[in-house]
């Protein structure tokens, strides 16, 4: 008897005892993702947590730190006078994890790929480049010839990462290497993969000897990805000390963060920006006052109050602290009675119709503002259907007018920091098809305006081209402008180097990072 | 005539007089008239469900944000949502959505169970062979998974979820049905019936399914408490009603996100549903040992 | 007849049953109303890449033409693509099956650790107290639902009390055993690992705890039953007679006698509780075919799905048949045929 009882103890005290295994080691820092990385392909991939591992693993001609863009394979650059050509210099000394040189002719094969591919990154050069863009010079030069001028260019190369041709070329399979470029690195950057368990942890393994050092008074020794689909998941595991980062802690959990003496909560205004699309050329949403309608019926205040992240309100097509914004404009506020009179000029006084709210399922930041607009619009005796869609598939009705639902929300994020980054692509009648321009907005002096800006060099003719373009929009009312999203990230004070950007607001640059006593 | 006629009546006072001794034995399992008044209270607060739930409209779109995540208090008895809708008001309103739901996936399951169990058992032969080698089949699969993959091809939504629960729930039934046919056949009155010219859909329908039917009721009642948990677990997973409908399982899922700090947002709608399963569960129990005496003893 | 043959014969009678089932998905799967390429192609895809995917994945053929296309390759071990991570399925479902294996393995071992002590005691305290504690107790247990049970004890148990990790199979900083079996508690002990050992059956606990609640109740109900029949059979109540202690009967006699019914739910057990897993990994972060289930049927992947159903199938009809060969040992005087 007492035998059995003596296993019976032992058996319970290694099933319940106290953690006799490693919880943290030293210099290895612990990330609570939100988001899986189910794509490491530069060509295809694109979002806050494929970026991030992409900015790991790989190197790009330029990289963002805090708001500014920094030349980082680049040593020097020219460009000629209406922006068209553009010439980089690159270090001679970046290497590829395999020991080969990072050169020109690796940076033409990266650039022509993504652009064959033609995955989601390439919007940005799909339309002012094409295959004969890249060209090699000499092994460290290479030059761009766009096919239209493009002042901003230097904004998007961050997201050029640069893949080494000999491994892509081993792997080519009938796709040119997506396949295994889904899943596996081909880059020069500080960190190499290590443990890849798809769906559940990630590894990161700092590459000793990075050919461009580390910034950083110090720099870890590699980091992990858990992938934590809850956000209560991944408050408890950073306050018990089983992460250091937790990237997304929900607003109402902020204060226990903070009285955590170990925590910092890090909240910074964002361009993150989201907006209800309403379909220019749909069946009702087609009329100007009923989209004004919708507009001036959205509680915007209850909006902020429900939102699980800190926002401020969008007050009109571009965010109030970006570049370009115009103060002044006649922005619609909530106000049934306003609302009432703009329905009351549309074929349809006293409502009666039934529009569709379409939003990413299980995403409650898109859920609430429908909920509110729903209660707005049956104030007006307007239903709102609401559908939750899977990200890929809404995308998918984005492609034509046909298929776009009435109202879709929609969040953009501004690839650079400049005013044609928010206003081309949701306004300008040309980007239909993209998700970002979902409310099929056209009108042709906006375009001509947005066409134009992209050539000159002069900042002050430029921003008048930009107001106006605006104070048109503004008045059309293609969508409702809703709100930037704060960007907030909970860290551990042993965790250093954390820079806020607004390129990446969702997460931290892990190059930068070091510890000091974790 | 008249004697067959005397023959049915006694049969049918056969009937009756096991029905009442099954009822007598019912009502003296605690256990089961506890779940028949369980059941019976869910079947009231359903319908009178406006009456009261204190905040109705909560359950049909309106929202409060300035009372959101309030914790449960003496105005919102179950506390409140991340709008601010009432918690008790939308379990409350959600109940009838259960018990429909249930009800939709057991009728649903049962008739199609049992018409494919009664031809093929009654049948017999290659059309015996062939639907039970379709039944077979879905039984290779568990429910849940075939459910899920159903439900999301068909597209979400309450009624695609309910079809495609129906079209993974039937074999059980089915396989039931065919063995019970299958005995039934052979037992003198029905070949009596035979004897005199009856039509197999007469056969089929006022002899033999009639005399299968406790078994079959049996296992429509346990299988009610385990329909309306498969519904919940796919709103669950997403697969269910759409916002801002009641629905119990999507309203869990709602609140894993604050749970457990906001737990009330989750924890109710679980009770609601383990109060309903439960009833079921107890009153089939108790059926099983009316119906079918061997299985208690 | 041979037990080699019989188990042989239902072997082989499983490939038509497995046939009908990739028909059964395979139908399913082409009934999808959104546009599975669109989803592949990603936000930006031209038609032209659309067609080229098409033709990549075969969906330009006649739906005959694709089924055979299928059901060749099934045999052939390639299992087909997922559409949208473009991975294998059937390396997917050897990545993610073990964890599941373990989790639903290890529910219905606790399952029937208490179901059949349950059964064995309401038996023997037939109509009283512990017999209708015990009934009421595995209803009650059963009626939860699962998804939110689990929530409940990963809050109580891994937050509340922090006795037990919140989820996953071993903290990160653990490097998994070198896989053997891909079931870690296996492996740990293969390489003697048993720092690892310890830590996976922490992860595992209450995961399979919460699941195996789901057939506590049918074990328990089948046990005391078969108990019940057996108790009256005529060798025991001579046995009784002559005096051998009641005891000793019960565990010589009749136990041996209801095990085989309870052999049976267990079996049928394993095949639910399998799919039970489904909802408890997703609260519990545990990289088994549950998440990737969940996630390729929210994707409208069915790629990944058709083969998690043929997976089941086949997992399911083994377990059958090692049930009857089970039942064989425990009672022999059935006879294969």
């Amino acid at each position: 008897m007492f035998k059995r009882t003596l296993s019976l103890c032992l058996a319970l005290s290694l099933l319940l005892g106290a953690s006799s295994f490693v919880m943290a080691q030293d210099n290895i820092l612990l990330y609570g993702g939100n988001q899986d990385i189910d794509n490491i392909d530069p060509a295809t991939g694109e979002n806050y947590s494929i970026n991030a591992a992409l900015r790991s693993l790989y190197d790009a001609l330029f990289i963002y730190r805090g708001s500014e863009t920094q030349p980082h394979l680049v040593e020097s650059w020219e460009v000629n006078d209406d922006a068209t050509v553009w010439t980089f210099t690159l270090h001679d000394h970046a290497v590829f994890h395999d020991g080969s040189l990072v050169n020109a002719e690796a940076v033409v094969y990266s650039f022509n790929r993504v652009l064959a591919i033609s995955g989601a990154p390439s919007w940005r050069w799909e339309t002012i480049a094409d295959e004969n863009t890249a060209q090699v010079i000499d092994e460290f030069t290479v030059e761009f010839t766009l096919t239209q001028p493009y002042a901003p260019f230097i904004g998007t190369l961050p997201q050029l990462f640069v893949v080494n041709p000999a491994i892509v070329e081993a792997n080519l399979g009938d796709d040119m290497g997506q396949t295994y470029l889904k899943q596996n690195a081909a880059g020069s950057g500080p960190f190499m993969q290590g443990r890849w368990e798809i769906g559940n942890i990630y590894e990161f393994i700092a590459v000793d000897d990075y050919w461009a050092g580390w910034t950083g008074d110090d720099h870890i020794d590699g980091f992990f990805w858990i992938i934590q689909r809850d956000p209560s998941t991944q408050l408890n595991s950073l306050l018990a000390g089983e992460t250091h980062i937790a990237d997304t802690v929900a607003g109402s959990d902020k204060e226990k963060v903070v009285d955590s003496a170990d925590h910092i909560w890090e909240e910074h205004g964002g361009f993150f920006t989201n907006t209800l699309k309403m379909n220019n050329q749909g069946e009702y949403t087609s009329d100007i006052n009923l989209r004004k309608a919708v507009a001036h019926a959205m509680d915007y205040e209850s909006m902020v109050a429900a939102q699980d992240v800190p926002i401020t309100i969008l007050p009109g097509p571009t965010p109030a602290n970006f570049v370009g914004y115009v103060d002044g404009l006649d922005y619609p506020e909530f106000d049934l009675d306003k609302a009432r009179e703009y329905l009351a000029m549309t074929p349809w006084p006293d409502g009666g119709i039934t529009l569709d709210y379409v939003y990413v399922t299980e995403f409650p930041r898109e859920e609430i503002p429908g909920l509110i607009l729903l209660e707005g619009l049956a104030q007006l005796n307007i239903e709102l259907n609401m559908i939750p869609m899977l990200w890929p598939d809404m995308v998918a009705s984005c492609a034509s007018p046909e298929t776009g639902p009435d109202i879709i929300n929609i969040y953009t994020l501004p690839p650079f920091l400049d005013a044609d980054a928010h206003l081309y692509n949701q306004y300008h009648s040309a980007q239909w098809g993209s998700f970002n321009s979902c409310s099929f907005y056209s009108n042709a002096r906006v375009d001509e305006l947005l066409d134009a800006a992209r050539t000159i060099g002069d900042a002050e003719t430029r921003q008048a081209m930009y107001t106006e373009a605006q104070e048109i929009i503004t008045a059309e009312q293609p969508s409702v402008w809703m709100y930037t999203e704060d960007s907030s990230i909970s860290l551990n004070t042993c965790v250093k180097g954390f820079r806020y950007s607004p390129m990446y607001p969702l997460t931290v640059l892990f190059q930068d990072m070091w510890m000091d006593g974790c | 005539m008249a004697e067959q006629k005397n023959w049915a009546k006694d049969k049918n006072n056969a009937r009756w007089d096991n029905l009442a001794r099954g009822l007598y034995r019912f009502r003296s399992n605690r256990l089961s008239m506890l779940g028949l008044l369980m059941l019976l209270f869910t079947v009231f607060v359903a319908v009178f469900a406006p009456l009261i739930a204190p905040f109705p409209e909560d359950a049909s779109g309106a929202t409060n944000v300035l009372e959101r995540l309030q914790a449960p208090s003496e105005t919102h008895l179950f506390g409140t949502d991340k709008v601010g809708r009432d918690i008790f008001s939308r379990v409350v309103m959600g109940t009838g959505l259960a018990l429909q739901v249930g009800t939709v996936i057991i009728l649903l399951a049962t008739s199609i169970g049992v018409t494919i169990g009664a031809i093929s058992g009654y049948a017999g032969g290659w059309l015996d062979d062939l639907l039970m080698r379709i039944t077979d089949i879905f039984l290779t699969v568990p429910a849940l998974v075939l459910a899920i993959a159903i439900s999301a091809a068909l597209g979400k939504g309450i009624i695609n979820a309910m079809i495609g629960i129906s079209l993974v729930w039937w074999p059980g039934f089915a396989r039931l049905t065919r063995s019970l046919v299958l005995s039934l056949r052979e037992e003198p009155f029905v070949e009596a019936a035979y004897g005199i010219g009856a039509g197999h859909a007469r056969i089929i329908f006022r002899h033999i399914l009639p005399n299968a039917a406790s078994p079959i009721i049996i296992k429509m009642t346990t299988d009610f408490g385990f329909a309306v948990l498969t519904a919940a677990a796919l709103g669950f997973i997403g697969l269910g009603a759409q916002p801002p409908t009641p629905e119990w399982g999507a309203m869990i899922n709602d609140g894993r996100r604050y749970f457990p700090d906001e737990w009330w947002i989750a924890t109710f709608p679980g009770l609601a549903i383990w109060l309903m399963v439960f009833s079921w569960n107890l009153i089939g129990d108790g059926l099983r040992d009316v119906l079918d005496p061997r299985s208690r003893r | 007849m041979n037990i080699r043959f019989y188990i042989l014969r239902r072997v082989v009678l499983i490939i038509p049953t497995l046939i009908g089932l990739s028909l059964l998905t395979f139908a399913i799967a082409r009934i999808v109303p959104g546009d599975p390429v669109g989803l592949a192609a990603g936000p930006r895809a031209t038609e032209e890449i659309k067609e080229a995917l098409r033709r990549e994945f075969g969906l330009d053929q006649p739906l005959p033409v694709q089924y055979i296309d299928y059901i060749s390759g099934l045999f052939q071990g390639d299992w087909g693509q997922s559409l949208y991570t473009r991975r294998e399925v059937l390396g997917d479902l050897r990545a993610f099956w073990p964890a599941t294996l373990e989790l639903t393995t290890a529910a219905v071992i606790i399952a029937t650790l208490l179901g059949v002590p349950a059964g064995v005691i309401s038996a023997m305290y037939r109509n009283r107290l512990p017999d209708h504690v015990a009934r009421v107790l595995s209803l009650f247990f059963v009626s939860f639902p699962s998804f939110w049970l689990a929530m409940i004890f990963q809050t109580w148990f891994g937050r509340d009390l922090g006795m037990l990790p919140i989820g996953k199979r071993l903290p990160v900083l653990v490097a998994p055993p070198q896989a053997t079996t891909g079931l870690f508690l296996v492996d740990s002990l293969i390489q003697l690992d048993f720092a690892t050992f310890a830590v996976s059956l922490r992860h595992l606990f209450i995961p399979a705890l919460v699941l195996s609640f789901g057939a506590f109740a049918s074990i328990t109900r089948i046990t005391r039953a078969s108990m019940v029949e057996a108790l009256e059979k005529d060798f025991v109540r001579m046995e009784r007679a002559i005096g051998i202690p009641y005891r000793v009967i019960i565990f010589k006699y009749v136990l041996r006698n209801a095990l085989i019914a309870t052999v049976t739910v267990v079996s049928l057990n394993f095949g639910w509780l399998m799919a039970g897993a489904i909802l408890i990994e997703t609260i519990f972060d545990w990289p088994g075919l549950g998440l990737y289930a969940v996630e390729a049927s929210l994707s409208l992947d069915f790629q990944p799905i058709m083969g998690i159903a043929v997976l089941y199938g086949i997992v399911f009809s083994v377990v059958n048949i090692l049930t009857d060969i089970v039942y064989g040992i425990l009672d022999p005087r059935i006879r294969y045929g």
